[in-house]
C-alpha cells in the first residue's frame, strides 16, 4: 500500500518537471521567433501573451483533473472497505441487529462517498466550466 | 448542464425569461411531478381495504418500509413527519429514474433544482425543532452544555447547519450528473466504430444509484429533524 502511494507521488513528482521543460521550451521558442524579428514593439507584446500556451494549459488541466480523481478515489475506496469490514463483523457477531447495522453502514459510505463526488464536481468544472478559458483561447 | 454533451433528445417548452438549459430542467420537473400526480389518482381510484390492488400494495409496501426504516434510524416516534419524508423519496426517485425514458432529463441533475429541494429541509428543521421542544429549549439545545462557551457552540452549530443543504444538494447533483456524463461517454465511444446500443447495458446500473440517492436525501433530513427535535436521545442515557 505504502509502495504505492510513493511510486505515484515519485510519477508525480518526475512529471511536474517535465511539463515545466515543455513549458520552458515552449516560451524560448517563442522568444526566438520573437527575438529574431523584433524591430517593432508590438510583435514582444504579442509574445508576451503567447507566453501561456493553450497547449500546456489544457494539458495541465487534464492531468490535475485525473490525479484528483485518482486520489480521491484511493481515499474512498480505503474507508469504505474499513466501514464495509467493522460492519460485516459487526453482523457476524449480532446476526439479529443486522438491519440496524445496514442502514448505519450505508449512511456511512455515503459519507464518505460525497467526498469522492466533491472532488468530481471540482474536476466536472475543471473541464467543462472553467470561468478561466474563455482568458486562455481568447 | 453541461455544454458538449448532449445527454438525450432535450426539449423544453419555451418559457420567456429561461436559457434552454433551465427550460429543459423545468420542463422535466413538471413531467415528474404530473406522472406522479396522475399515478396517485388512478391508485387513489381503485383503493380498498378488503382486495387491495397491485399498485396499492406497491404503495402502501413503500410507505411502511420508509416508516419502518425512519423508527429502527431515531427510535420511537421517528416515523412522524413522514408525509414530508415521503413525498421527497418519492419525487427524488422518480425525478433520479425519469432519465431511462428516452428524451428526459433528470431535474435532479441540475444544481438549482437540488438546491431547492435541499432548501425545503434547511427551513424545515428549525421549524420542526421548535414545535417539540419549544423556542428556550431549542436554543439551549443550540448552546452546547456549559453556558461559558456557548457562543462558540452556537456559531459552530450555526454552520454546521448551513453546511447541510450545501452537502445535500451536492451529493444528488454529482450523483446524478456524473453518472448522465459517464452515460453519454460510454455512448459517444460505442458509436465511434459501430452504433452499439451500448446505453441499454450501462441503464440498469443507474437504477441502483437513482434509488440509494433517493433513499440518502430521504433519510438524512429525517436524521436532522431527530437531531432538532431530541429524538432517541431519551433512550441513550
Amino acid at each position: 500500500m505504502r509502495k504505492a502511494l510513493t511510486i505515484t507521488l515519485l510519477i508525480m513528482m518526475l512529471s511536474i518537471p517535465a511539463t515545466l521543460t515543455l513549458a520552458q521550451e515552449e516560451a524560448s521558442e517563442t522568444e526566438v521567433t520573437t527575438h529574431s524579428a523584433d524591430i517593432k514593439q508590438e510583435k514582444t507584446t504579442e509574445a508576451e501573451e503567447g507566453e501561456f500556451s493553450p497547449i500546456i494549459y489544457f494539458m495541465s488541466i487534464a492531468v490535475a483533473s485525473a490525479f484528483a480523481m485518482a486520489i480521491a478515489a484511493i481515499g474512498a475506496a480505503i474507508s469504505q472497505a474499513r466501514a464495509a469490514v467493522s460492519a460485516m463483523e459487526a453482523v457476524a457477531r449480532q446476526p439479529e441487529a443486522s438491519g440496524k447495522i445496514q442502514i448505519q453502514m450505508i449512511l456511512a459510505l455515503v459519507f464518505i462517498e460525497t467526498l469522492a463526488i466533491y472532488t468530481l464536481v471540482v474536476v466536472l468544472i475543471l473541464l467543462f466550466a472553467n470561468p478561466f478559458t474563455k482568458y486562455v483561447v481568447g | 448542464m453541461i455544454e458538449g454533451l448532449p445527454v438525450g433528445l432535450e426539449f423544453g417548452i419555451p418559457f420567456p425569461g429561461l436559457g434552454f438549459q433551465d427550460q429543459v430542467i423545468f420542463t422535466n420537473a413538471l413531467i415528474v411531478m404530473a406522472l406522479i400526480f396522475i399515478s396517485s389518482l388512478f391508485i387513489v381510484r381503485g383503493i380498498s381495504l378488503k382486495r387491495p390492488t397491485r399498485w396499492q400494495i406497491i404503495l402502501e409496501g413503500t410507505l411502511n418500509w420508509l416508516a419502518n426504516t425512519m423508527e429502527e434510524t431515531i427510535g420511537s416516534g421517528g416515523s412522524r413527519y413522514l408525509p414530508l419524508i415521503a413525498s421527497l423519496f418519492i419525487y427524488v426517485l422518480v425525478g433520479n429514474l425519469i432519465s431511462i425514458i428516452p428524451g428526459c432529463v433528470s431535474p435532479t441533475s441540475n444544481l438549482t433544482h437540488n438546491l431547492a429541494l435541499a432548501l425545503i429541509v434547511f427551513f424545515a428543521t428549525p421549524v420542526v425543532g421548535i414545535m417539540h421542544i419549544g423556542f428556550k429549549n431549542f436554543l439551549k439545545h443550540r448552546m452546547g452544555p456549559v453556558l461559558a462557551l456557548s457562543p462558540l457552540f452556537f456559531v459552530l452549530e450555526t454552520i454546521g447547519e448551513f453546511s447541510r443543504p450545501v452537502s445535500l444538494t451536492i451529493r444528488l447533483f454529482g450523483n446524478i450528473r456524473g453518472e448522465e456524463i459517464l452515460i453519454a461517454v460510454i455512448n459517444k465511444i460505442a458509436s465511434m466504430i459501430y452504433y452499439i446500443p451500448i446505453t441499454v447495458v450501462i441503464l440498469p446500473l443507474t437504477l441502483i444509484t437513482g434509488f440509494v440517492q433517493a433513499f440518502i436525501f430521504a433519510l438524512l433530513p429525517t436524521i436532522y429533524f431527530a437531531g432538532a427535535a431530541g429524538w432517541g436521545e431519551e433512550e441513550h442515557k
